[in-house]
């Protein structure tokens, strides 16, 4: 598989490659777009995120409308997924859907 | 007290051995109680010799009546009036005892001595009480399933029972509890007590819910589409026997992003990324295992490898490398003690250690919707190769 799509609603955040699986998770490179600046709040909340920080504000709506598009444009939902701080990996969990 | 069971006379105190020696088995007191012929309902003593009118039972007569059956403490008496519960009864009083252990002040009955510790000489007696009625109790539900068809009726009749109603198991065990209860709150003698334990020792015996439901059973009842927590609240136990378990690097200590993970060794065990489970000096929270978004370095450091319990699906998609546990295995050596510093985590008890993690509340919830929408059973420690069947794909 080339190369996927990280969507945050309909934007674009990220360009992910290399997908392995890792027993329920996916650990991918990530790529950041032009688009992301849009959300820099959002991501700057999940790259400096630790156990000890306090929650997200609830106007980022942080659990919601993560999407992974696959190179055939079908785009599956997953769970806040989780970006290293240098922003270069990602890792996230599927969604459970009907077809699973 | 009469000679013999079955000739009190009227008014006379029936005292609690007399009911002991009534129901002994094969008397043949009993057996003319339970058969009277003609001439023996004619020639019966009438204990209360009344014209048939209820111009007698004043209020009175009532009390008379009410007392006229007491069971006698030594310290207590408990009738119908003066209800007591055993340990009311026996309490011992501030009054002293005289040696035959009878109180001062009180009338004279003859003393029976309740809840008092079985001593030694009848020892044997009580035993053979006990394990005669375990026997007649076991009795029953063998010579039921020598009938034909026995366990198909059963298990119709088990669907039906449950099947309208989602508390039917808490009710019953409600109703069972409270008949137990009703049982065992009540003033008993050793031969008494005795029977109750033979009755009861069974139970300890019963396979319960160590008997695993069949495909069809499972199906018919719905119990499918129950949750693991759902289920257990029903009081059964969903036992999943196999678990299963994706991975692109199967053999790699640590990701591309450098983090450590569980990983099979030369020798085939799957290790933890870390089988201390240690993070500057505290344990991994499971949150932190399950929600790796808040912690890529403690989740580094956990002690737990994560499966499935679906061997399908998109969770596979990328995994080259295809783990499948025998969780069965796993679990029985574990019981056993042939297997120790592993342990199975399942659904519920994945939902009870999120409930007490550190982290707060909305991280809580988040890994639990990311652990069910998995069917995630999570293993803590090392799991030797024998459980592991490794695929490459």
């Amino acid at each position: 598989m080339s190369s996927l799509k990280l969507y945050r609603g309909e934007d674009v955040l990220g360009i992910v490659t290399n997908p392995a699986q890792e027993g329920p998770e996916t650990i991918a490179k990530l790529e950041l777009t032009d688009a992301a600046a849009h959300h820099r709040e959002l991501l700057d909340y999940m790259l400096s995120v630790t156990s000890d920080s306090p929650d997200p504000p609830d106007s980022l709506k942080l659990f919601d409308d993560w999407f992974i598009e696959d190179e055939n444009g079908v785009r599956r939902g997953i769970f806040l997924p989780a970006i290293r701080p240098d922003g270069k990996f990602i890792s996230w969990r599927w969604r459970r859907t009907e077809t699973n | 007290m009469a000679d013999k069971p079955g000739e009190n006379k009227p008014g006379e105190k029936v005292t609690h051995s007399d009911h002991a020696s009534l129901e002994k088995d094969g008397s043949p007191d009993i057996q003319k109680a339970r058969n009277p012929n003609a001439e023996e309902v004619a020639k019966a003593t009438k204990p209360h010799l009344g014209d048939g009118s209820l111009r007698r039972f004043n209020q009175a007569q009532l009390d008379s009546q009410n007392e006229s059956i007491e069971i006698d403490f030594g310290g207590h008496v408990a009738s119908r009036k003066s209800q007591l519960t055993e340990k009311q009864a026996t309490e011992k009083p501030e009054n002293t005892r005289d040696v035959h252990g009878q109180h001062d002040g009180h009338k004279s009955h003859t003393p029976i001595h309740l809840s008092q510790p079985a001593r030694p000489e009848n020892a044997l007696h009580l035993i053979d009480v006990t394990l005669s009625t375990t026997a007649r109790v076991l009795e029953m539900p063998f010579l039921h399933l020598a009938e034909n068809s026995a366990i198909n009726k059963d298990i119709a009749n088990f669907i039906e029972h449950f099947r309208h109603d989602p508390d039917q198991f808490n009710k019953d065990a409600t109703r069972i509890g409270g008949q137990i209860l009703g049982i065992i709150d009540k003033p008993m003698s050793e031969d008494e007590r005795a029977r109750m334990i033979g009755m009861l020792i069974p139970l300890f015996f019963m396979p319960g819910s160590n008997t695993p439901l069949d495909a069809n059973k499972v199906k018919a009842m719905n119990l499918e589409k129950m949750s693991a927590e759902e289920l257990a609240e029903a009081g059964i136990t969903r036992r999943v026997v196999e678990v299963y378990r994706g991975d692109n690097y199967a053999y790699d200590a640590v990701n591309e992003a450098g983090v450590g993970k569980s990983h099979l060794t030369a020798n085939g065990d799957l290790r933890p990324a870390n089988p201390s489970g240690e993070y500057k000096g505290r344990p991994v929270d499971i949150v932190e295992h399950i929600n790796q978004s808040i912690n890529w370095d403690a989740k580094g450091q956990s002690p737990y490898t994560s499966f499935s319990e679906e061997s399908k699906g998109v969770a596979l998609s990328f995994g080259k490398t295809h783990i499948t546990l025998d969780l069965k295995s796993l679990r029985n050596d574990i019981a056993s003690g042939a297997l120790t510093d592993v342990e199975i985590i399942d659904q519920v008890d994945i939902a009870a250690y999120i409930k007490r993690s550190r982290l707060s509340e909305i991280r809580q919830q988040h890994a639990l919707e990311c652990s069910r929408a998995e069917h995630e059973v999570l293993i803590k420690g090392i799991i030797p190769a024998k459980y592991l069947k490794v695929e490459a794909r």
